[in-house]
């Protein structure tokens, strides 16, 4: 069933075209708040927020503008950039040094992409270094690298030019390459050293 | 800040995304990390490819037990777009509640009685009384006629004829100037002298005294 047939249907009052919807797409816009919170009860509050806002706007959707999974990640990121300019005061600003876990001290040899070693720990230093970032770049970053977007998707769903995007994404990128440079055990795994 | 900007043009030009990501064929990455060994201005561009793999790596998080239970809580099914018809059934089946239905059959049943009590017989409706002007003309002639019962129920009352009569026994005394009035018109003062000549003790007195005489007799009178 294509997405215009399950709105359709959803429209309709069909319980179970819904059902179908959030279980979907309720991974990957959960994924996506956490990516860009970096807070798992704050993702989930969030994540519920958007289905609400899907909920409630569903009628706006036009299958002509692209999927509806695309149409639910721009619902999110206006949720969460809203989120984020709400919160920006209460938001204390933790040191990079305080915040990232040290992995040498657990990892005698040098953790590389490639090897599965202290995988939720790479994982936790990496999610720190990425809430580092602007919500300009780290949004990009995110919708790229983690949810695995095309850049044309990328733009409907940032909705600026695809040259932006691939300029956020880069820029994004190099921004995060410099914060895990200083990380211990996040040595350059291609032993590509800058001049 | 600016030079990273520039940067992407710099020798790597389009391929930039693609060495990024690492899709350059093996001849073009090599060509490519070579440069950047000995570029200063691409050196962050290793970094940030580093960055990319590392991002790459990390596993979708697995989502919170019962989220989407809440999820579906929350929202139900989106509302249907509500047509006439929806509405009228919408509006049909509240009037089949029980306690709405309880409620109307009251309503109707104090307003069967209210009619009843006014002598208005549903059979007699006709489609020409449904006018506004025959209901006007209908509503106004049953208000005079209820009226007029009332004014004639209250002058039947035996209380109220009693007073009334004494009030005219003592009507004449009330007009009759004070004795004390100098006025010497003979009209004033003949008619009284032959109407109630056996009342002259009456007169004396004060009204609200005879009046009390007049409630205290009743029982006589009966």
């Amino acid at each position: 069933m294509d997405d215009a047939e399950l709105v359709r249907r959803c429209l309709a009052g069909d319980g179970a075209a819904w059902e179908e919807v959030v279980h979907s797409q309720t991974r990957r816009l959960y994924n996506l708040c956490y990516r860009f919170t970096g807070r798992r009860e704050e993702a989930e509050d969030l994540t519920q927020e958007v289905f609400l806002r899907v909920f409630r706007t569903l009628n706006s959707y036009n299958p002509e503008q692209g999927p509806l999974g695309v149409w639910m990640h721009r619902v999110a990121r206006n949720l969460l950039i809203d989120h984020y300019r709400a919160t920006r005061k209460q938001r204390l600003a933790v040191p990079l040094d305080d915040a990232l876990p040290h992995l040498e001290q657990k990892e005698s040899g040098v953790p590389r992409p490639d090897r599965a070693l202290a995988q939720s720990e790479v994982s936790a230093a990496v999610q720190q270094a990425l809430t580092r970032l602007s919500p300009d770049l780290r949004e990009a970053v995110i919708l790229r690298d983690l949810q695995g977007l095309e850049y044309r998707e990328i733009s409907q769903v940032l909705e600026i030019p695809e040259g932006t995007v691939k300029s956020r994404i880069n820029r994004g990128r190099a921004e995060l390459g410099k914060l895990m440079k200083r990380l211990p055990g996040f040595e350059n795994p291609e032993g590509i050293t800058a001049p | 800040m600016r030079t990273r900007r520039e940067s992407p043009r710099h020798e790597l030009g389009e391929r930039l995304q693609d060495y990024l990501e690492g899709g350059l064929a093996a001849a073009e990455q090599a060509a490519a990390e070579a440069h950047i060994r000995t570029c200063a201005r691409c050196a962050e561009w290793a970094e940030a490819r580093h960055a990319t793999r590392w991002l790459r790596q990390l596993q979708p998080v697995e989502t919170p037990p019962g989220l989407e239970t809440r999820i579906l809580a929350l929202t139900v099914a989106p509302p249907p777009q509500e047509s006439f018809w929806a509405v009228l059934e919408l509006g049909w089946r509240m009037l089949l509640q029980p306690r709405f239905a309880l409620g109307l059959a009251a309503a109707l049943f104090s307003l069967a009685l209210v009619l009843n009590a006014m002598n208005v017989s549903t059979a007699d409706v006709r489609v020409a009384d449904l006018n506004p002007v025959n209901l006007y003309r209908a509503v106004n002639r049953q208000a005079q006629q209820g009226y007029a019962r009332g004014v004639r129920f209250v002058n039947d009352l035996w209380l109220v004829y009693e007073i009334r009569s004494r009030l005219e026994e003592m009507a004449p005394t009330s007009e009759q100037p004070p004795a004390s009035s100098p006025s010497g018109n003979p009209n004033q003062s003949t008619p009284k002298q032959e109407k109630k000549p056996e009342n002259s003790s009456d007169r004396a007195r004060p009204q609200w005294l005879l009046a009390c005489q007049g409630f205290g007799g009743l029982g006589e009178l009966r």
